[in-house]
């Protein structure tokens, strides 16, 4: 037993326990002398395009690749399989590397499998893949290589990013963020809808003709940010981010809403400050039959919910400061030149007031029709009207809740001044 | 080597706040949804109250450390058997925190991990924390406190826009039942006043201030909201699947811009924050284990606890499933009474203790004048 | 003792054996035989002559004394310090040190004077604390002139120097510098007893003492506080602090040691206290930057790839293809090219330094960019590092051994290994209390009246009392 003893102090001893320390930090070091860099080690994807053809999973990867000329710093690999496990690693086994998707910013979903549902797709890529949440999400339309394709074009060509693209829509066009989050948050609500940016894949002569299309017949203007591949003229490839926002239910795409009712639906939301209104036929003292054309300085929406003989009252309050961005006239008179002088009318104030309740008014009724809660009604009533709305949703269903609603609109319209 | 009244006020600020930012938040939604705000301040506000109890019984204790103050007041046999339950307490917090630990360095910032070589290293800082003493862990939570509340009120600041309050109503729809439910379920992720016990003797009641101990309580239950807050109005129904609270709000919170994706050095930051908690608990089971057997000298106590450490690496990935076989059904009860029952038997034991010699001493003095009398 | 002109200096000749630059000069007092004996190289000859010859050879008045000892040591000798000796070894000690032996023929003393030829340099600003503003004076390597500097700041009769000898060979000066008032006297007792207990054979530096001053005598980590300006000494000793001034060393070490004190600069109380918050900052910054920069840069690379931006990937990316070796290893060549680069400059002539200087930043680093062998986004972490090490010079040599401890833990266990080795570091130098003073102070424990002179620096007249941080007798307040 004392020579046990001994030995074990002879071991642990000051002088021997520095050795000990020298072998266990050349243990951890050792390993580490031949680690390469992670990013070589790994194919490191930035954005993974996923859609269904003919039964089979199709994906497409941009993978960073170290180079000297900035052009070929993103190659695009594609792949197929049964699952989208398959369809990963058949890329992974092209490429010889094992995939990294910490750096995959963008999740971009053809049109087929946004019909079977992403929920598969969505849950296997931040589970096993780990792409983080707030990886952007985009519906696209096209091939599912052509579409990566572009987004690199496009990224390499004119310095754009489809991610910044995309949150530039949250400001401006879409309501809310489009990344795999906030998909899940609307998922998993008692509604189930998510909402998605779509972008279209188009080609040249599809650009030109939308192009004139839109001359022609919205006046409002569509918003488009494109660029051309380098496969020659005839293969000429675009992304078109016109505004479009796919709306998903129970995980599946249900309907897609064009820029106009989106723009119509942001009234309603807060976050969404941007915005037109254009008004046609304003004659008072200043205008003569004028066309003109308001922006939103300022928008404060209030929201309230109220209960009448059992009837829910959705009642919102719009109050908008606006200035004058265009006046269009045949023959405009002086007084449209003046200084000083308050160009919103009574009788623009009016007309825009009007518009706006209109246009209010259509997409209550474009919700109520396709049964999509956009402007959370359920979320208002559920959070303040707790009991009654739970009494009100027993007796109509959750399917039709929408209808017998009672909506309410007042909108107040100030001058910048 | 004691502690002044600042440096305890720092570690009940971090114990209060240690264990609260990983998986929690996520686990309280599933009982008491959006109200498991409130089952955290509760319990928060409880503990802190229970701080100022343990304050009390620790000047009561005359500088005798836990061992020796038990046993004063309830016997030999009946401390042994608390310091059992208090080392049970505290492996249950050190299995907690190592487990978020192992998870939150493996899912966040490594992508393969050998969890073993990762384990040597904390054994090793571990042990050599205890082996200074409390006084060192005290210093280090005084300096690293202050980077950690700067990276968490950052991180909540960062994703406060985001926040929808309409998720936080309706309030209390369902009653109080699924917060009394949820706060059952999950004490054993609070009663952060625990390790005082073996904090008795160890603090210097030189520059006490009742008012700067009551600030810290309140700033941890305030930053511990604060997060909480935007944690659940950030992600409402999908709380339950972000086990990493604090990770996962800053990610999400994340915008396009380049310098963002650097606030991944903000959230490691936890990670100091976790080993200084893990060395805390660690110091608590090695001083308990040495009252219970007696052991003379700090090595015996530091190897076993080192050991516990390593055990809950090799449990590799059944960490979870150990976890609910050995802790789950018994953690609620071991917390609640190491926390809760515990110092208020010890203030009733004092109390009787006082009233028992007060007593003695009456008779004394009785007897003695009888026997002057006598005389 | 019998002295006798001729054999006593035989005698000491003997004993010192036979230097050569033992010089005698024999002189005639009123019929008794002097012998004045000195070591020629370290004694002034012109103070010789002046002080004892000229004096010896024309003194023409009447003895007043019989006792001639006496009379020579009264009213002869011309010379501000007359010692007397009993005995022959304190004296020949005294004559190594400078003094000049006389030996009276028939006497049963012996005296000596001091007639040491004091060989100074001019007082020139010292490279190592270069300020913009403020005193540039800088020690020599002359005790005596080193006090008189201190004394030249220092008009108090608090102010007390206490004299050591060690090394048995050298027989070295040791002066022990406070301020009876502020200084805590158990540290100065502490601090003489450890000195007086030192067994050596010479000391030839200030810092030969070090390592018997600190309490942990293998740590890395510095623990006694140096200094090579009398105005830094003379604050540091108005706070309680304890010089050591050392014979022959231009550098006075200081005790108690905190930590924060490198973080402060003698420039800092000569400027603008905003100025001064913004630079100690920059310096905290610094020292992280040079301590864990390179080690979070080898995590980022093969641990955490996920945590770079994308843009800035893709630069390091491109730079670092094609590189041959691992990037370990990469960084680690580049620091030891560094290390290597530092340790020759320095030691170089200046002429040849800056030739090295050139050699080194441009051809080497530039050729293994260009060739391939390192990549830059490596140099340049290395350089950055490296540059931020003088930003606090007095903790330079022990930077670069934790930047390589940096970079060998973030190598093998990434960032959660570089975190814990901060803790570690934070937790072994928590431990560091040495002459009743807590490294870490007043960040460690807190001490709040410190911190007007801490990261930040609150305006000279509001800081009215003495560190607490610092053993001192904190009763007084700062007469300001």
């Amino acid at each position: 037993m004392k020579e046990m003893k001994k030995k074990l102090k002879s071991i642990f001893s000051p002088k021997k326990l520095v050795l000990w320390l020298c072998i266990l930090i050349l243990i951890f070091t050792v390993p580490s002398f031949n680690k390469s860099a992670m990013s070589q080690t790994q194919a490191i994807v930035t954005m993974l395009c996923v859609d269904k053809i003919d039964d089979k999973i199709k994906v497409a990867a941009t993978v960073l690749t170290p180079s000297q000329d900035k052009k070929a710093n993103f190659q695009v690999y594609s792949g197929e399989g049964e699952t989208l496990g398959y369809a990963v690693d058949s890329v992974s086994l092209a490429i010889g590397k094992e995939m990294g998707f910490a750096q995959c910013k963008i999740m971009a979903l053809g049109e087929n499998i946004c019909k079977d549902g992403v929920m598969q797709v969505l849950d296997y890529m931040t589970r096993t893949k780990k792409v983080g949440r707030n990886a952007v999400l985009v519906a696209f339309t096209g091939d599912v290589l052509d579409f990566t394709q572009a987004i690199v074009d496009l990224n390499l060509g004119k310095s754009l990013r489809l991610d910044k693209i995309v949150s530039f829509d949250k400001r401006y066009i879409l309501t809310q963020d489009s990344n795999i989050e906030t998909f899940y948050i609307g998922y998993y609500s008692p509604i189930s809808l998510g909402i998605m940016s779509k972008v279209k894949l188009i080609t040249n002569e599809t650009f030109n003709s939308i192009q004139v299309g839109s001359n022609a017949t919205n006046s409002s203007g569509s918003s488009s940010s494109t660029t051309s591949t380098t496969n020659g003229e005839n293969n000429e490839k675009f992304i078109m981010n016109d505004g479009t926002v796919s709306l998903f239910k129970d995980g599946k795409h249900y309907i897609d809403m064009t820029l106009d009712e989106v723009k119509k639906a942001n009234i309603f939301v807060n976050n969404a400050q941007k915005g037109t209104v254009v008004v046609e036929g304003v004659t008072d003292h200043i205008y003569n039959n004028a066309k003109v054309v308001v922006n939103i300085l300022k928008k404060d929406i209030s929201i309230k919910t109220s209960f009448k003989d059992g009837v829910p009252i959705y009642s919102t309050d719009v109050s908008l400061t606006v200035y004058i961005d265009e006046v269009i006239e045949e023959n405009p008179s002086e007084k449209l030149l003046r200084r000083n002088q308050d160009f919103l009318t009574n009788a623009l104030i009016v007309k825009i007031e009007e518009k706006m309740e209109s246009d209010m008014r259509e997409i209550i009724s474009y919700c109520q029709n396709n049964d999509v809660d956009l402007l959370g009604v359920y979320k208002y009533f559920y959070a303040l009207e707790n009991k009654k709305f739970e009494e009100y949703l027993e007796k109509v269903g959750i399917k039709n809740y929408l209808d017998g609603i009672d909506y309410q609109i007042d909108i107040k319209v100030k001058s910048e001044n | 080597m004691k502690v002044n009244y600042r440096q305890l006020s720092i570690m009940v600020f971090m114990s209060f706040i240690a264990l609260k930012f990983l998986a929690l938040p996520s686990l309280l939604y599933i009982e008491s949804k959006n109200m498991s705000l409130f089952v955290a301040l509760i319990l928060m506000i409880v503990d802190g109250l229970y701080v100022f109890v343990l304050l009390d019984l620790m000047k009561k204790s005359e500088e005798k450390n836990i061992y020796e103050f038990m046993k004063s007041c309830l016997g030999p046999v009946l401390t042994k058997a608390i310091l059992i339950l208090l080392i049970l307490k505290y492996a249950l917090v050190v299995g907690n925190i190592s487990k978020g630990l192992k998870f939150f360095v493996v899912e966040n910032l490594y992508s393969e991990y050998n969890w073993f070589v990762f384990v040597l290293p904390l054994m090793i800082l571990i042990g050599f924390m205890i082996y200074k003493g409390v006084r060192n862990i005290a210093r280090v939570s005084e300096m690293v406190c202050w980077a950690i509340v700067i990276g968490l009120i950052y991180i909540a600041l960062k994703a406060l826009s985001g926040v929808d309050v309409l998720s936080f109503l309706p309030i209390f729809k369902d009653g109080f039942k699924p917060l009394v439910n949820s706060a059952w379920i999950h004490i054993s992720w609070f009663g952060s006043a625990t390790f005082m016990f073996m904090m008795f003797g160890f603090v210097d009641f030189k520059d006490e201030k009742k008012s700067k101990m009551i600030k810290y309580i309140i700033f941890a239950i305030l930053i511990v909201q604060l997060l909480y807050f935007v944690f659940y109005g950030l992600f409402e129904v999908t709380c339950p699947t972000h086990n990493y609270c604090i990770s996962d709000i800053s990610q999400f919170s994340s915008t396009y811009s380049a310098i963002d994706e650097l606030s991944w050095l903000v959230v490691s930051m936890w990670i100091v924050a976790q080993a200084v908690q893990l060395a805390l608990y660690s110091y608590c089971i090695a001083q308990a284990l040495k009252f219970l057997f007696d052991i003379k000298g700090n090595i015996v106590s530091i190897i076993i606890v080192m050991l516990y450490l390593l055990a809950w690496s090799f449990l590799g990935e059944n960490t979870i499933k150990m976890e609910q076989i050995f802790f789950t059904p018994f953690a609620s009860i071991i917390t609640f009474i190491a926390q809760y029952i515990l110092p208020l038997l010890l203030e009733i034991a004092f109390a009787i203790k006082k009233v028992n010699k007060n007593k003695k001493k009456v008779k004394n003095e009785r007897n003695e004048k009888e026997v002057k009398v006598n005389i | 003792m019998k002295v006798d002109a001729v054999k006593t200096f035989e005698q000491i000749k003997k004993k010192l054996h036979d230097s050569s630059d033992i010089k005698s000069r024999m002189v005639q007092f009123f019929g008794t035989q002097i012998c004045l004996c000195y070591i020629a190289p370290i004694t002034d000859n012109m103070l010789l002559n002046e002080s004892l010859i000229f004096p010896l050879v024309n003194f023409s008045k009447e003895i007043k004394n019989n006792d001639i000892v006496k009379e020579l040591q009264d009213n002869v000798l011309a010379n501000q310090e007359v010692t007397i000796f009993t005995d022959l070894q304190s004296a020949i000690d005294k004559l190594l040190a400078g003094n000049t032996l006389v030996l009276i023929d028939g006497a049963d003393k012996i005296l000596g004077c001091d007639l040491e030829k004091i060989t100074v340099r001019a007082v020139a600003e010292p490279p190592t604390s270069v300020v913009i503003k403020g005193p540039r004076e800088g020690f020599t390597e002359s005790l005596k002139f080193n006090l008189a500097l201190i004394r030249k700041r220092v008009k108090s009769d608090d102010f007390v120097v206490k004299m050591l000898e060690i090394g048995e060979m050298t027989k070295t000066q040791v002066a022990l510098v406070y301020f009876d008032s502020i200084v805590d006297k158990k540290v100065v007792k502490d601090i003489t007893n450890r000195l007086q207990s030192i067994k050596i054979d010479g000391i030839l530096d200030s810092h030969y003492l070090v390592s018997y001053l600190q309490r942990n005598k293998k740590s890395l980590f510095k623990q006694v506080g140096d200094t090579e300006k009398p105005d830094i000494l003379v604050g540091k000793m108005l706070e309680g602090r304890v010089g050591i001034v050392v014979d022959g060393s231009p550098i006075v070490l200081t005790l108690p040691f905190v930590l924060l004190e490198d973080l402060q600069n003698s420039d800092d109380y000569y400027t603008q206290p905003i100025r001064v918050a913004f630079v100690r900052a920059l310096r905290l910054v610094g020292v992280i930057l040079a301590v864990l920069l390179p080690g979070v840069y080898i995590a980022l690379e093969l641990y955490h790839y996920k945590i770079l931006p994308t843009e800035f990937l893709i630069t390091i990316m491109n730079s670092t293809q094609g590189i041959p070796f691992s990037p370990f290893i990469e960084i680690l060549f580049i620091i030891l090219l560094f290390e290597i680069l530092y340790e020759a400059n320095i030691r170089m002539p200046q002429y040849f330094g800056m030739a090295m200087s050139i050699v080194g930043a441009l051809i080497l680093g530039d050729t293994a960019v260009s060739a391939g062998l390192v990549s830059p986004p490596a140099v340049m972490i290395v350089a950055l590092s490296g540059i931020t090490f003088y930003i606090i010079p007095g903790q330079a040599s022990q930077f670069s051994i934790l930047r390589l401890i940096g970079v060998i833990v973030g190598a093998s266990l990434g960032i959660y290994g570089i975190l814990l080795f901060c803790v570690f570091i934070l937790s072994y130098l928590s431990n560091f209390d040495s002459y009743k003073s807590a490294y870490l102070a007043p960040t460690s424990p807190y001490i709040e009246e410190d911190q007007k002179d801490s990261y930040m620096r609150k305006t000279i007249d509001e800081m009215k009392k003495r560190p607490k941080s610092i053993a001192n007798n904190k009763k007084n307040e700062l007469r300001r």
